[in-house]
């Protein structure tokens, strides 16, 4: 009998372990709204011909979009992501010169990607987040196709 | 560093099953039910004796293992801080930095399906889960007892071992993976190491069984099991055991002719099947009583991500006689499987129900083994022609279910040769927006020059059939030739 109690108690604990366990992972927090970027974010935009870089950290449950007009006088645009976006959705959308778009992707972590070929001239960037959760870091080099 | 961890474990295995023949005689061999979905001829295997001479008498204290919850958890807990401190200490990956926030993020966000490549999502995962499924095992808790934790673990990690979102397929591959490869990998540590065994014997042997599987290696290393002679329980050995090793060319081609000059690929290979367990007594015992293994490298690419081939594990669950001739039998069993060579990637978890049959009267020249299987399929990961990601994701992800039949003749223990259709159909809930159908047709043939070793050959026919809502539909077919020869470990039965 003593046994069986000393038993079902260590039972009892073990099982009160996984509910604790249980409790704290089930713990889920509630929506809310979205929102935007400020200062917490510490946005940091280079934008140098043939050369850009953003940076923000932070960014929790934010939507919004931001558009950079760049000089680009390379053929296409080496990207390098260095972001890390685990929640929600992010886009980094890429259009040439003429206003023909050269790349639309995800901002992703510890990738080298690049743009299609496009007109040389002012290029615009634009960054689309929803409902996200991130740290961005995107570079993006003017490149040209080796002779 | 692979081939030498193979090597140890091949030896390992190959000792043990050379102890199996040593022990004692062995009964006529008699052909039994196909291993489900198995390449291991079922008829192949010997008795094994549980003990060396004398060990009747010697004391079992692995017989009843005590149930040790907090060593269990502590080291499903290990098996999460130890990738953790990796990457987040040593390689200061911001996935890794784990907060009260993230935790609350993975708790509160959906579930996202990643992108990860297939070695990683379909081998890495799974094996990681094995991990959690011995932390349990190891640890004096049985196969069912020990079937929760590879899940617990896998969502623990999900959503607390990383700060990315958690995903569903790593949760699937992880938790079934982890069953089936948990179980197997116990069972074949176990089998490798013998209480009964003294000197470099007994030190090869646990080295063996450590590397099979860490965590009962590391727990019978705490505990003072790697040395001192005791009994081995009888669940360490099973009735029977054998391994068929094929090392030999392939070709591939991507037309029904594996030798078209235009298109084949010339390849080494090297094949391992293991059948543990005695595929008609077992299969209605303990789960894993019974299982097959299959494994197979082949090059060149000599890229090391592309040289497994394949590793296939199908387990026994359980199993009831049909009708009064014992020649039929209703089974289940739990799979996992990893497919990756030039033409054919997929992995996924599945269970398989059906019916196993023997015909042909013991003693009788020519012997036939059947069976005839429903495939679930749990999750499947299917090479796809539009779903490219930078990450290295080329596949769709989708339940599905399937149809295995299978037929092996014996005759005078010399020619064994075996037919097999597989066809399964998934559908995709992540990639591109598609179902598809894949099926093969297979044959394999040897012929045993004597006991110990045979010729063989082989060939296969394997369709694609892949339907895009918003793509243009693809057709992909690709052929094998194998030819090899082979040795039965420990020996063709006589």
């Amino acid at each position: 009998m003593t046994s069986r109690n000393t038993n079902r108690s260590a039972r009892g604990r073990q099982l009160g372990v996984l509910v604790v366990l249980a409790t704290l992972l089930a713990a889920s927090a509630c929506s809310t709204p979205s929102e935007t970027l400020g200062p917490d974010n510490h946005v940091k935009v280079t934008n140098l011909e043939g050369h850009f870089q953003l940076t923000a950290d932070n960014i929790q449950n934010v939507t919004t979009t931001m558009t950079f007009k760049w000089q680009n006088p390379g053929i296409y645009a080496a990207i390098q992501h260095l972001s890390f976006a685990p929640h929600g959705t992010t886009l980094l959308i890429i259009t040439d010169a003429v206003g023909t778009e050269v790349y639309n992707g995800k901002l992703l972590y510890e990738e080298d990607d690049r743009t299609l070929d496009g007109a040389p001239g002012e290029w615009t960037v634009t960054f689309s987040l929803n409902k996200s959760v991130a740290q961005i870091d995107v570079i993006l080099d003017a490149a040209w196709p080796p002779d | 560093m692979l081939k030498r961890i193979s090597g140890v474990l091949l030896a390992a295995l190959l000792a043990q099953a050379g102890t199996l023949q040593a022990q004692g005689p062995r009964p006529a061999a008699s052909l039994e039910p196909l291993p489900l979905g198995s390449t291991v001829p079922g008829w192949m295997q010997y008795d094994s004796r549980p003990d060396r001479a004398g060990s009747d008498t010697l004391p079992c204290p692995d017989c009843n293992p005590p149930k040790r919850f907090w060593a269990a958890f502590g080291e499903l807990m290990l098996m999460q801080v130890i990738p953790h401190t990796i990457n987040y200490n040593l390689r200061g990956a911001v996935w890794a930095e784990v907060t009260a926030r993230s935790i609350r993020n993975n708790l509160s966000y959906p579930w996202q399906w990643d992108d990860n490549q297939f070695l990683n999502n379909q081998f890495s995962h799974p094996y990681h889960g094995a991990m959690y499924f011995s932390s349990a095992r190891t640890n004096g808790y049985d196969f069912w007892q020990s079937f929760a934790w590879p899940f617990v673990g896998s969502a623990m990690w999900e959503i607390a071992g990383e700060a990315w979102a958690p995903a569903p397929n790593d949760f699937l591959n992880t938790s079934f993976g982890g069953v089936v490869l948990g179980e197997s990998f116990y069972r074949l540590s176990t089998l490798t190491v013998d209480n009964t065994a003294t000197g470099s014997e007994r030190t090869w042997r646990e080295i063996g069984g450590f590397l099979l599987n860490p965590l009962n290696g590391f727990n019978r290393l705490v505990r003072g099991q790697t040395h001192g002679v005791s009994a081995n329980p009888p669940d360490w050995r099973p009735s029977k055991v054998v391994g068929v090793l094929d090392a030999g060319y392939r070709s591939i081609s991507t037309s029904y002719n594996a030798l078209d000059p235009e298109s084949a690929v010339d390849q080494w290979d090297v094949a391992f099947s293991l059948a543990y367990g005695d595929p008609v007594k077992d299969i209605a015992g303990k789960p894993f009583s019974y299982f097959a293994l299959a494994a197979e490298l082949a090059g060149p690419p000599a890229d090391s991500a592309h040289r497994l081939n394949r590793l296939s594990v199908r387990g026994s669950l359980g199993a009831w006689r049909l009708g009064s001739s014992g020649h039929h039998q209703f089974a289940l069993s739990m799979g996992y499987d990893y497919y990756s060579n030039p033409a054919v990637e997929y992995g996924g978890q599945s269970v398989q129900a059906g019916v196993v049959s023997v015909f042909g009267a013991p003693g009788s020249d020519l012997k036939i083994q059947t069976a005839v299987l429903l495939n679930g399929i749990i999750i499947g990961a299917t090479q796809s022609d539009y779903y490219t990601t930078l990450e290295g994701r080329d596949y769709d992800y989708g339940p599905g279910v399937g149809a295995t039949l299978s037929g092996r003749l014996l005759y005078k223990r010399r020619v064994d040769a075996s037919v097999g259709y597989n066809g399964i159909k998934t559908y995709t809930i992540d990639g591109t927006e598609s179902s598809h159908f894949q099926d093969v047709v297979r044959f394999d043939a040897r012929y045993w020059l004597n006991d110990r070793f045979g010729v063989g050959l082989g060939a296969a026919w394997y369709d694609r059939q892949s339907h895009y809502t918003d793509a243009p539909d693809v057709k992909e077919t690709s052929s094998f030739f194998r030819a090899f020869i082979s040795t039965a470990i420990p020996g063709v039965p006589q």
